[in-house]
């Protein structure tokens, strides 16, 4: 096997040494413990992963045209693009102070900000964790500050680009601050241009002051090629609320984990998954939300369409403290397998310490409603548009909540496409 | 229009219906009447074009063409529509969208252009008015949660938008109550011309004083076995089904 793992570590000692102390310590810790992890899994597939002669991104040239039609918003809200996982300020555009992006080659005063948060949530004993935490160069930072209702989406996008049949290894990396009572929608997305293999080891950091309000949106549509570990830690206090919606349709491997802490009373979140998938892609949903105040929510559903081989996991967990009195929790993972080679595995997984609490749960796994096609095809409409139709009633009630209307329609358009039929929603 | 020619259908090695002749002609209004579980629904299906039955005999032609190898799709552009006994819910779905679906469908199968969202409009509105139904009702999901009479009356609904030429009410009368049945006879009534024709299936002969029968037929044991006209009906009411068996 290729010693990636000692190339990996190699990569980082050639690396210019960030400015801040804080920093260097903290990025050093992170590549000792990179180095004692065993990391050619991920997944409960047993997929290797780390097996490849992986490059580090370099430098390609990447026109405006290329990256335009996969933005949503070209004109008017803030956006941060990165190319190959060093920030682009020609085609990004901040439009607030608020939001700017942190680089370790630089020198900001908002370091000091930074350390009380970077870092802080992610697990340091976790390898992929470790690789991103010492390898990051530039960081999607999002401060909203106190009060502050950020009108339009704020768009983070990962373009990567490269040579035929490279395997390269990308670090994206977001921390996100609301301030007490703010509000934020936030639309992240990665992307690949050209057909080469990339593999995105991706990190984000969220904390959700009091009263504020996120809308986090994660499109992973990437090509058949690119494979994406994405873990998400989020830190809710005092009813914050914080939703998180996961749209997965295209990609080789992508791996999702979200970890949610309610660190106060009446928190909520909100965890919503869609994933329509064919080819020979897995998606794997990691999500554990914990409770560890009274009175806090959690609603959760995940929907998945599988066809061809494609494979999925949903893996949620729910763990309620004692102290988590009155927790009202809610999971729910349908799934609706299309062929014969696919394959899904789903895992409740609820650990309650915490008396006078509701959790509810349930999933299913099943076949298309012969009933309901027939009932369709009884009105005239035809066989494939029929299925299409169903399909999207199925994800429907995790599509109908989404606030931004451009990305509502964004994303029906992208279903729309991946069944091969034209739907008109105007009535 | 139709005409079925002894037809012989099975369901997991049980025969339901064994050797069915109806032959129905445009303007007319047929009733089928019989027992629970005599294969009226079966009957009305085949007709519709469902799959998983095997049909061991016989054939179905409407308008001079075997349909029984076409989609059900095919056969509602040909002008085939079933209200179905027991309206199946799907969530995600409103009769709006799904409507307008079904109706661009058929236009497409024509031929022609979309209709405009106006025009859809003004369909819905005059439809849903004669039929008395509340707008609310067509913008949430397919009989999700609707009651018995609600779903029923939807059904009679996209029967009124999708204007077929052969109706096929499967019990569309069972669940109603009074006031909501008398909307639906009428609504009904309005909808049949000289150019269409309708097959009601039902238990009750209340429905059919508003929709007076040309023909009435029993269907028992997969059977049709005996045809008549709407004195028949009187006849079952009075001495009920133990009548015709004994016979
Ligand atoms: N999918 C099926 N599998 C097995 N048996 C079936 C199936 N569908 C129908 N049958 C049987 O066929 C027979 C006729 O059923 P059908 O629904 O046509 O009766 P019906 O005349 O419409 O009755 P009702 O008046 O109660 O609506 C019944 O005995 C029923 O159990
Ligand atoms: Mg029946």
């Amino acid at each position: 096997m290729i010693d990636i793992k000692k190339k990996i570590i190699s990569s980082y000692f050639k690396k210019k040494r960030p400015w801040h102390e804080y920093f260097q310590t903290l990025r050093f810790s992170a590549i000792k413990t990179f180095k004692k992890k065993v990391l050619t899994t991920i997944d409960e597939w047993n997929i290797p992963l780390l097996n490849r002669d992986y490059m580090f991104s370099h430098k390609t040239s990447i026109e405006w045209k290329d990256i335009q039609p996969h933005l949503l918003y070209p004109t008017d809200s803030s956006r941060l693009v990165f190319v190959n996982g060093v920030y682009s300020a020609r085609f990004s555009q901040p439009q607030d102070k608020n939001i700017s992006v942190f680089s370790h080659g630089l020198s900001p005063e908002k370091y000091v900000y930074i350390i009380a948060f970077y870092a802080k949530l992610s697990s340091s004993q976790d390898g992929f964790n470790a690789m991103n935490t010492a390898l990051a160069q530039d960081v999607a930072y999002i401060h909203i500050p106190d009060g502050l209702r950020v009108e339009h989406p704020i768009q983070i996008v990962y373009f990567s680009s490269g040579v035929d049949s490279h395997y390269t290894l990308l670090f994206p990396r977001n921390l996100v601050i609301l301030g007490k009572g703010s509000y934020a929608e936030i639309i992240e997305k990665h992307y690949t241009l050209g057909s080469y293999i990339p593999l995105s080891n991706s990190v984000t950091e969220i904390y959700t002051d009091a009263h504020s309000h996120l809308e986090y949106f994660k499109i992973q549509n990437d090509i058949s090629k690119s494979s994406l570990i994405d873990q998400t830690f989020i830190y809710q206090k005092f009813k914050s609320k914080c939703s998180i919606s996961t749209f997965s349709f295209g990609g080789k491997l992508v791996r999702n984990n979200l970890h949610i802490y309610q660190r106060d009373s009446k928190g909520c979140s909100k965890l919503n998954g869609i994933s329509i998938l064919h080819g020979e892609i897995l998606v794997d949903h990691h999500t554990v939300i914990e409770h560890a105040y009274p009175n806090g929510k959690s609603h959760e559903i995940y929907k998945g369409i599988f066809d061809d081989k494609a494979k999925g996991v949903f893996n949620g967990k729910i763990i309620v403290r004692k102290e988590a009195k009155k927790t009202d929790a809610f999971q729910r993972n349908n799934n609706i397998l299309l062929s014969r080679k696919t394959s899904v595995k789903t895992k409740p997984h609820l650990e309650i310490f915490a008396d006078d609490v509701r959790c509810t749960h349930g999933c299913t796994i099943g076949q298309f409603n012969e009933q309901a096609l027939f009932y369709f095809r009884s009105r005239g409409i035809s066989e494939k548009e029929a299925r299409a139709q169903l399909m999207f009633a199925f994800v429907q009630e995790v599509l109908e909540h989404i606030p931004i209307p451009k990305l509502k329609k964004h994303l029906y358009e992208i279903i729309s496409k991946k069944m091969n039929v034209y739907l008109n929603f105007y009535l | 229009m139709l005409n079925i020619i002894d037809l012989h259908v099975r369901i997991k090695e049980k025969n339901i219906l064994r050797g069915i002749n109806l032959k129905i002609k445009k303007g007319e209004i047929h009733a089928i009447m019989g027992p629970n579980g005599s294969g009226k629904s079966t009957l009305s299906s085949i007709i519709a074009g469902k799959e998983g039955y095997e049909v061991t005999h016989g054939s179905i032609f409407f308008e001079g063409k075997n349909i029984l190898k076409y989609s059900p799709e095919k056969r509602a552009h040909l002008g085939i529509f079933l209200s179905f006994q027991y309206p199946i819910e799907i969530p995600g779905v409103s009769i709006t969208n799904f409507i307008r679906t079904a109706i661009n469908s058929f236009r497409k199968a024509k031929g022609l252009e979309e209709m405009t969202a106006t025009d859809m409009l003004k369909k819905i509105h005059q439809n849903s008015t004669l039929l008395g139904i509340d707008k609310n009702l067509l913008y949430r999901s397919i009989n999700e949660g609707f009651s018995g009479g609600e779903k029923k009356l939807t059904e009679i609904f996209q029967m009124a938008m999708l204007e077929p030429k052969l109706a096929i009410l499967d019990e569309t009368d069972s669940g109603l109550d009074i006031d909501a049945l008398r909307i639906v006879a009428n609504g009904i009534k309005s909808l049949k011309n000289r150019e269409n024709a309708i097959l009601i299936i039902t238990h009750y002969h209340r429905i059919l004083q508003d929709i007076v029968p040309d023909y009435v037929h029993v269907l028992y044991q997969g059977k049709i076995v005996k045809s008549g006209d709407k004195k028949l009906t009187m006849e079952l009411e009075k001495k009920g089904y133990d009548w015709i068996k004994t016979h």
